[in-house]
């Protein structure tokens, strides 16, 4: 009855709702950027879709960063966060901690990083889909990783979330 | 670069990688997605410019964490068919209808009954036979009032398994046992019921509260209906567990919100977003409706000619009482109107949209697009504000009677929601001079940091929104609780408090 929607969206919106919430960090445009993705893609078809999970995450992350421009007309910008020193190495905080230094990279960056680590798409695929220069994406990945060490703890914290 | 760096690397990925997978995220079930659940565009007018080729969109999830409580299954977005049905051989085949593949109901649909939700005002399923084996299918076929409510009764005393995120407080047959007599007296019912030994089963306070809730909503869902009176054993007071009934009940008596919304012209929300006496309206705009758990959220965007935004006109927001007798109305209806210069195009009456999911039952457009009525299901407390400059209008009804007073409501955090670094707190606010105080109390509460801020509007009839982030002091783990209120500019008391807990997960 669902021809595959509802495999596709059981399959894929958990993948894609955490890795627009790692992007974007807002749980809000998160999810409505999630399901926007789903409705592009029902839109265009099952059929046309080659690799629908990284077709999502691209379409998802576009619509994210379009909404996030148009809130951040609306939306002061939030008060000083909290400093990410910590002094235990607890996984659920370090994680969290994590996801915050994340957010600290420019948006490309962070994009790249997702598709990367947490999607698994190949320098190609990364290239391909983000209209990125195919040798620059193994360079900008560096930088991001070399940034997020520099985010002072970050580096400590990840094998704190490692344990 | 070092030897070491790729491996490294790969480690830092791997952790990011964990992270994001094991971030606390809200899952929206497919049968709730904008997939199954369609957002209506272009066709099904609710905001009636379509005939002038506006961009209309109901939009299912903009806030579906809003109000984040992992713990209920919530209904996200406006879904007339997705109702939870209790018929256990009825399938539900519109919960995965393709887009654009639903036919339309033309009338709000009473045959409903309620079902509790934790902290939150029950919500109706519907009941494909009531009551319970009595082959009844249509409950329009039984023709006086009297006999609809008792049917609407007895299928609430028999009703088993609550919908997914509802629950049923009723107390088992055993302990009620039927509806003896239904009368009805203008829009008050009296309803007697055979309680056994006048013992209800029932203990707790929460219990008692969502058992009277379940109760009045159902017994007050026949249009005309107002009050119940709800008696026992020939016409005894009840008495549910500490819970005594003498006297009829509305809705708003028992909805669990600490005020009411205001009710009549005269507690008109005016506003204006400054497009100026003679503004010329477009006919374009994109208008959403979204509801979340307990939270309607009705947005309107107007565009220029140019597909801009807008300003808005000055516009006036207002609740009264409805005629539910009418097919597209129900208890109360808030009527949202633009007020655009003079001379301005004025349509006619929009078709109305059946919603039927509490507490928004209808909505109908008028006037060429420039009035919106939205008809609920009770007197919730309500609100009015704009944001982005003034090109967008926001209509709020009801939230978590948790996070809402008079003046003050909170959408983030969430009632019960965890956090691990900081609060977002997020919200909107009609106080004195915009100044909103927050403090953050411990299990014993004892405060462990407090503070101010302003809201973006304040002393004035449209609310003003909020956001800000809260580091969290070293002191606050475990069952923390964030309060809100105003400190009153004539004495300092505190006003329109709200108390939010929060969980914060160890450092």
């Amino acid at each position: 009855m669902t021809d595959g929607w509802r495999e596709l969206y059981d399959s894929e919106y958990p993948r894609l709702l955490r890795a627009l919430l790692a992007i974007g960090g807002d749980p809000d445009a998160a999810e409505d950027a999630a399901q926007e993705a789903f409705v592009k893609a029902h839109e265009q078809g099952l059929a046309t879709l080659e690799r629908p999970g990284a077709w999502l995450l691209v379409v998802g992350t576009r619509e994210l960063l379009r909404q996030r421009r148009r809130r951040r007309i609306e939306t002061e910008r939030w008060a000083e966060r909290g400093s990410f020193e910590t002094s235990a190495f607890d996984a659920v905080s370090d994680r969290a901690d994590l996801l915050a230094a994340l957010r600290q990279l420019p948006e490309r960056q962070r994009t790249v990083v997702v598709a990367r680590y947490y999607y698994g798409l190949s320098y190609d695929d990364i290239a391909r889909h983000f209209e990125i220069k195919s040798g620059t994406v193994g360079a900008t990945l560096h930088q991001a990783i070399e940034k997020l060490r520099q985010i002072q703890v970050a580096g400590r914290l990840a094998r704190g979330a490692m344990r | 670069m070092s030897a070491n760096e790729p491996r490294d690397d790969e480690i830092l990925g791997r952790a990011l990688s964990r992270a994001i997978e094991t971030a606390p995220v809200t899952e929206t079930p497919y049968e709730r997605s904008r997939m199954a659940v369609p957002p209506v565009k272009h066709g099904v007018s609710l905001w009636r410019v379509a005939a002038l080729a506006a961009c209309i969109v109901i939009a299912a999830a903009l806030g579906s964490t809003l109000l984040e409580r992992p713990a209920i299954d919530e209904p996200v977005g406006v879904q007339p068919s997705a109702r939870p049905s209790l018929a256990p051989t009825t399938p539900q085949p519109t919960a995965s209808a393709m887009p654009r593949a639903t036919t339309a109901p033309t009338a709000v649909d009473h045959q409903v009954i309620y079902f509790a939700r934790e902290g939150l005002p029950p919500i109706a399923a519907r009941v494909d036979v009531l009551p319970v084996g009595s082959g009844i299918s249509d409950l329009k076929t039984l023709p006086t009032a009297a006999e609809r409510i008792g049917a609407r009764m007895h299928a609430l005393i028999g009703a088993g398994q609550a919908p997914i995120g509802t629950f049923n407080a009723m107390p088992p047959s055993s302990a009620v046992q039927s509806v003896t007599g239904v009368q009805i007296e203008g829009d008050l019912a009296r309803i007697d019921l055979v309680v056994n030994a006048g013992n209800w089963q029932v203990s707790g306070a929460a219990r008692s509260t969502a058992v009277l809730q379940q109760l009045v909503y159902t017994a007050t869902e026949e249009p005309g209906i107002r009050r119940v009176l709800i008696t026992e054993n020939g016409g005894k007071p009840t008495r549910i567990d500490q819970l005594v009934i003498d006297k009829p009940l509305s809705r708003e008596d028992v909805f669990g919100y600490a005020f009411r919304g205001a009710v009549g012209i005269d507690q008109a929300i005016n506003g204006d977003g400054g497009a100026g006496e003679s503004a010329a309206y477009s006919g374009g705009g994109s208008t959403t409706l979204v509801e979340v758990g307990s939270l309607v959220r009705f947005t309107s965007e107007p565009r220029d000619a140019n597909g801009r935004p807008a300003k808005l006109p000055r516009f006036t927001v207002w609740l009264d009482p409805g005629d539910d007798t009418q097919p597209d109305g129900a208890k109360y209806t808030l009527t949202v109107l633009l007020r655009y210069g003079a001379g301005q195009p004025v349509g006619g009456g929009g078709s109305p949209q059946i919603h039927d999911q509490t507490p928004l039952r209808a909505t109908r457009s008028d006037g060429g697009g420039t009035q919106l009525r939205l008809a609920l299901d009770d007197a919730r407390p309500w609100r009015a504000f704009t944001e982005a400059n003034g090109t967008r209008l926001v209509v709020e009804i009801g939230g978590d009677p948790r996070a809402v007073s008079d003046r003050i409501a909170v959408y983030l955090p969430s009632v019960g929601a965890t956090v691990a670094t900081e609060l977002r707190v997020r919200g909107a606010a009609r106080v004195f001079e915009a100044n909103v105080s927050w403090r953050l109390k411990d299990r014993s509460q004892k405060v462990l940091t407090s503070g101010q801020f302003t809201a973006s509007l304040g002393t004035s009839a449209a609310w003003g929104t909020f956001e800000r982030v809260v580091a969290l002091p070293p002191g606050a783990t475990g069952n923390v609780t964030l309060e809100l209120y105003e400190a009153s500019a004539r004495d300092g008391s505190e006003v329109g408090l709200v108390s939010i807990p929060v969980t914060v997960t160890a450092r």
